[in-house]
């Protein structure tokens, strides 16, 4: 069965190339969009995240999203703030499914908890207790505004929820968190 | 035309094709399944997302170091022993041992010993075939530089992640819930061990608050009960657990405040947890740490 399978690949791939050749001969209406989608898709296999230098993509669509720069920024803000690396978190997705991480808060400890995207990106931070009660959030409903961190006095050891959403934003996750903490 | 309808027709037949193929593999990996438990099958979202609560030992770590106590390199796990190690129950744990140990002496700065713990699990990580997975020369360069801290720190554990990930694609959560029971172990036995030589109420308070903790490794461990010695190992934490049952927890309410600090969401969180903690207590745990961290690295 597999020997089958390899020559009807090896088949399809032969029609595949005569039919690819066949359409560049005769340019459709819409080939700039196509050739764009694919120029998108070549820049994406051809970079690695980790060797990405550069600082912020504002582009929230997926293909050029890079958390990894974002985890960087506030890994390099954290520096001579006093608080330690404790947990980062990649955001990416769609917007339409909020992205949710616990972590165990210890009682006596501080943390930061910060999360950066894409400018106009709406997002929203929310801590919730081991309870499950909110006990923060990064968006001022009266003055409107969206805070980058939230940093929280612990007092009670237990799992705690931190639930990442998009206001009023219908555009895709694209971003990074870190938890820092300091005693 | 007719080009485009035989590549339809052969793509249909070459998917039904496959999918046999698939079926094939789907029964043989079913047959596998069958012979796991049924705690064991539980998908690897709920795995991961238990195993993502776990603190990180850093903070235990960091409490030491400010507690003032001095960083003592005999209670760290000797690199030595990694040639005992011949099995991936012994090399996973003793992975998280050395991951603690690893971040225990990048705190206090120790970068000899940090490059020498980094052998150790560089070494444990390339038994389990996931040494691909860890940037050893990066972080080796990090530990060297005393301004690095914190990335070395997110390196560290950004490597340990990654592990982690690759075991949940490899179908081998079993390993990750062992790294991180090893890990936890390690500083457990780090801080009762300080905590015996010079008395401090923070540690103590941290060392009790791992209540929570040991029950979310229990079980994590309880999954895989159908293996034996994940089976032992969990049995010995349940037993540690009844020491810690005798813990009393006194809770309190209060309000929990809010204020905008600096562009940042400032949280006074109300209440507070007091934790009681008898000598015996104290001393029962920090022998029955002993005991169980003594048989993980022997």
């Amino acid at each position: 069965m597999k020997n089958l399978c390899i020559i009807l690949i090896f088949m399809e791939i032969i029609i595949g190339k005569s039919l690819a050749q066949q359409k560049t001969t005769t340019p459709p209406q819409n080939t700039k969009p196509q050739q764009k989608i694919q120029t998108q898709k070549d820049t994406k296999t051809q970079t690695d995240p980790k060797k990405q230098t550069n600082k912020k993509e504002i582009n929230p669509r997926i293909e050029n999203c890079n958390p990894n720069a974002y985890i960087r920024d506030i890994v390099e803000a954290l520096k001579n703030s006093g608080y330690k690396f404790l947990r980062s978190y990649k955001l990416e997705g769609p917007s339409n499914d909020p992205i949710q991480q616990e972590y165990t808060f210890s009682k006596g400890t501080n943390y930061l908890i910060r999360a950066e995207s894409y400018v106009g990106s709406n997002l929203k931070m929310t801590l919730y207790d081991p309870t499950g009660r909110v006990i923060a959030s990064s968006y001022d409903p009266d003055t409107q505004k969206f805070y980058s961190s939230i940093e929280i006095t612990c007092t009670k050891t237990g799992v705690y929820k931190i639930l990442f959403e998009h206001y009023f934003n219908k555009r895709n996750f694209c971003g990074g968190a870190v938890i820092s903490f300091k005693r | 035309m007719k080009k485009i309808v035989y590549s339809f027709l052969t793509f249909m037949f070459l998917l039904s094709a496959c999918d046999n193929d698939s079926d094939i593999n789907k029964v043989a990996s079913d047959t596998t399944k069958k012979v796991k438990s049924g705690k064991e099958a539980i998908d690897k979202k709920t795995i991961k997302e238990f195993v993502d609560r776990i603190p990180s030992p850093m903070i235990i770590s960091s409490i030491i170091k400010d507690s003032g106590i001095d960083y003592d390199q005999g209670l760290l796990n000797s690199v030595d022993n990694e040639s005992k190690y011949v099995i991936e129950f012994k090399q996973a744990l003793n992975l998280g041992v050395f991951s603690t140990d690893l971040g225990y002496a990048n705190i206090y700065e120790k970068s000899q010993d940090a490059i020498n713990l980094l052998v150790g699990v560089k070494d444990m990580a390339d038994n389990l075939k996931i040494g691909q997975y860890f940037e050893f020369e990066k972080i080796k360069q990090l530990s060297k530089s005393k301004d690095k801290l914190d990335e070395l720190l997110q390196l560290t554990e950004e490597n340990l992640i990654n592990i982690n990930n690759k075991l949940y694609e490899q179908d081998r959560s079993d390993l990750t819930v062992l790294i991180i029971a090893g890990g936890w172990i390690e500083v457990m036995y780090l801080a009762t061990q300080v905590v015996q030589k010079k008395p401090n109420k923070d540690l103590e308070q941290m060392i009790a608050d791992q209540k929570i903790v040991l029950e979310q490794i229990v079980q994590l461990l309880d999954y895989y009960a159908s293996q034996s010695k994940m089976r032992d190992l969990h049995d010995e934490l349940v037993d540690l657990q009844k020491s810690f049952e005798k813990i009393k927890f006194t809770k309190s309410e209060g309000e929990t405040k809010q204020e905008e600090k600096e562009g940042t969401i400032a949280v006074q969180q109300g209440g507070s947890e007091q934790a009681e903690m008898s000598k015996e207590t104290l001393n029962e745990i920090t022998t029955k740490i002993a005991a169980i961290r003594n048989k993980v690295i022997s």
